[in-house]
């Protein structure tokens, strides 16, 4: 067997006395999309974001291609990295898409796709600007590169900040519910832009709550409930034999279908 | 008539006092205001009630009190100091130095919290983003920060910078020519003291107008830039 690309170790996370996470493990291989769902409270967001540790957790482990993050518990008993250099590296391995799609304001789109380049990577300039026009065409918004966030729509915002993360050219792209902050018609632009980011092979987790992607485009379903995983594997094998994992899930994909 | 065109030069002369005040005290209170802030909003314990006592007491006190405190009380201690080690003999400190110092650390309270209203304006995604990209904490407070809380102090900044001029009269209590003494001098000497302070009102009011004009069009061409 070899090394997934990813392999989250028993996650736990507690904010205060309230546990959130109560040990998370996932394993993804290249070109894996595993769609995470579950209701709000689940911990859905908070395992995404202690992959990436925007989040410290408080027990457990990441590794990226089998080296694990090195880490020591800080003052607020939380797991820190203990080397701000081998977390910069995992960072820029990881890319990652926010639901607030969180694009610099007072940089236009073009600016916003080549910083990372630039300030992470060291490239030059016009390096950086020909890699960006290359992903900001994939996502549909190269016409738009001159545009400040403000004038743009929710779904080119969301698609340029997918051709942020493209730029850096990571191994893995963390999706927090990329879509929750769109009105309904424009989420379809931003789900055509991740499925054909699916079908291209890249390794993917997206927390969601699109039933419809998770189903047809996913080639893994993890349904998280309070902060454990009640139901893991295929699409069809979650979706059509639902009872056989929990009741909850059931519960949960009966009412998506309502 | 005469009496104005006999002694303007020497008001005026002090207006460049008032001018050159004011923007070294300008310069210092945004030095002290980014000091404040990064104490105030740093993880550490220490820091965070220095930070705090500093806009707690200087905001608390009024401004004529410190000046007074500081000029003559600093004057002492620092003699005091080289006396009681040594080091240095008596010192004179310039009033020009001992004022700006005092209106810099006084505004540097204000700034402090201006500063950090600016930077809790920004919403933590913006941090995360450049976070997740790997970007070090160096570039994205220079570039990512830094531009956005600008907007966000201005505002603000245009209110303390307005005060502070006029708070620079409190120096010619210091002995300090500025232009209020001096427009003050020349009443007493030319016994026309009304004219004189009309000098310094007309003055005052044209200087916070031209400031308020330019800092309008800065506020302006940043929330152009970002498009709000």
């Amino acid at each position: 067997m070899t090394t997934p690309l990813l392999s989250a170790k028993d996650i736990h996370k507690s904010f205060g006395a309230l546990e959130v996470l109560k040990g998370i493990s996932l394993d993804a291989n290249p070109g894996d999309v595993i769609a995470i769902l579950g209701s709000s409270g689940s911990g859905k967001s908070t395992f995404l974001r202690c992959i990436n540790f925007l989040e410290t957790p408080t027990e457990g482990s990441i590794s990226l291609g089998g080296e694990e993050l090195v880490c020591r518990r800080g003052h607020d008993g939380q797991l820190h990295a203990a080397d701000k250099k081998q977390l910069k590296h995992f960072r820029t391995k990881m890319g990652m898409v926010f639901q607030s799609f969180n694009l610099w304001p007072h940089m236009s789109a073009l600016e916003n796709v080549i910083e990372g380049p630039i300030q992470v990577e060291k490239i030059a300039k016009k390096e950086a600007i020909e890699r960006a026009e290359h992903y900001l065409q994939q996502v549909g918004v190269y016409e738009r590169k001159d545009y400040m966030p403000s004038q743009l729509s929710g779904g080119q915002k969301q698609r340029v900040a997918i051709a942020r993360a493209l730029a850096m050219e990571p191994e893995l792209i963390l999706f927090d519910e990329p879509t929750s902050a769109l009105d309904p018609e424009l989420v379809g632009e931003v789900l055509k832009v991740m499925q054909k980011l699916a079908e291209e092979h890249r390794t993917m987790l997206v927390v969601t709550h699109e039933m419809g992607f998770a189903r047809e485009v996913s080639s893994r379903v993890v349904f998280l409930e309070k902060g454990r995983v009640a139901a893991d594997g295929t699409p069809s094998e979650v979706f059509d034999n639902p009872e056989q994992y929990s009741a909850r899930w059931a519960e949960f994909i009966s009412r998506a279908r309502d | 008539m005469d009496v104005l065109i006999e002694y303007l030069p020497s008001v005026l002369g002090g207006l460049w006092t008032t001018i050159g005040l004011a923007l070294t005290s300008l310069a210092l209170a945004v030095f002290f205001g980014i000091v404040g802030a990064s104490c105030k909003l740093s993880h550490s314990w220490a820091l965070q009630t220095a930070g705090g006592l500093y806009t707690t007491l200087i905001r608390g006190v009024p401004d004529l009190v410190l000046m007074l405190l500081l000029f003559f009380g600093g004057q002492i201690a620092i003699n005091e100091l080289g006396f009681a080690t040594g080091l240095w003999g008596y010192i004179e400190i310039s009033p020009f130095l001992a004022g700006s110092f005092t209106i810099g650390f006084i505004f540097g309270a204000y700034m402090t919290e201006t500063f950090r209203g600016a930077f809790l304006a920004i919403p933590k995604g913006q941090i995360e983003a450049a976070q997740a990209l790997g970007i070090p904490s160096s570039s994205y407070l220079r570039r990512i920060i830094w531009p956005q809380i600008i907007p966000h102090a201005l505002p603000n900044f245009t209110n303390n910078w307005l005060v502070l001029m006029k708070t620079t009269a409190l120096v010619s209590i210091i002995g300090l020519q500025d232009l209020v003494y001096n427009a003050n001098q020349a009443g007493r000497a030319s016994r026309e003291p009304f004219l004189f302070l009309m000098v310094s009102f007309i003055v005052f009011l044209l200087l916070t107008m031209l400031s308020d004009v330019g800092l309008r069009s800065l506020s302006r061409r940043y929330s152009h830039k970002s498009g709000e």
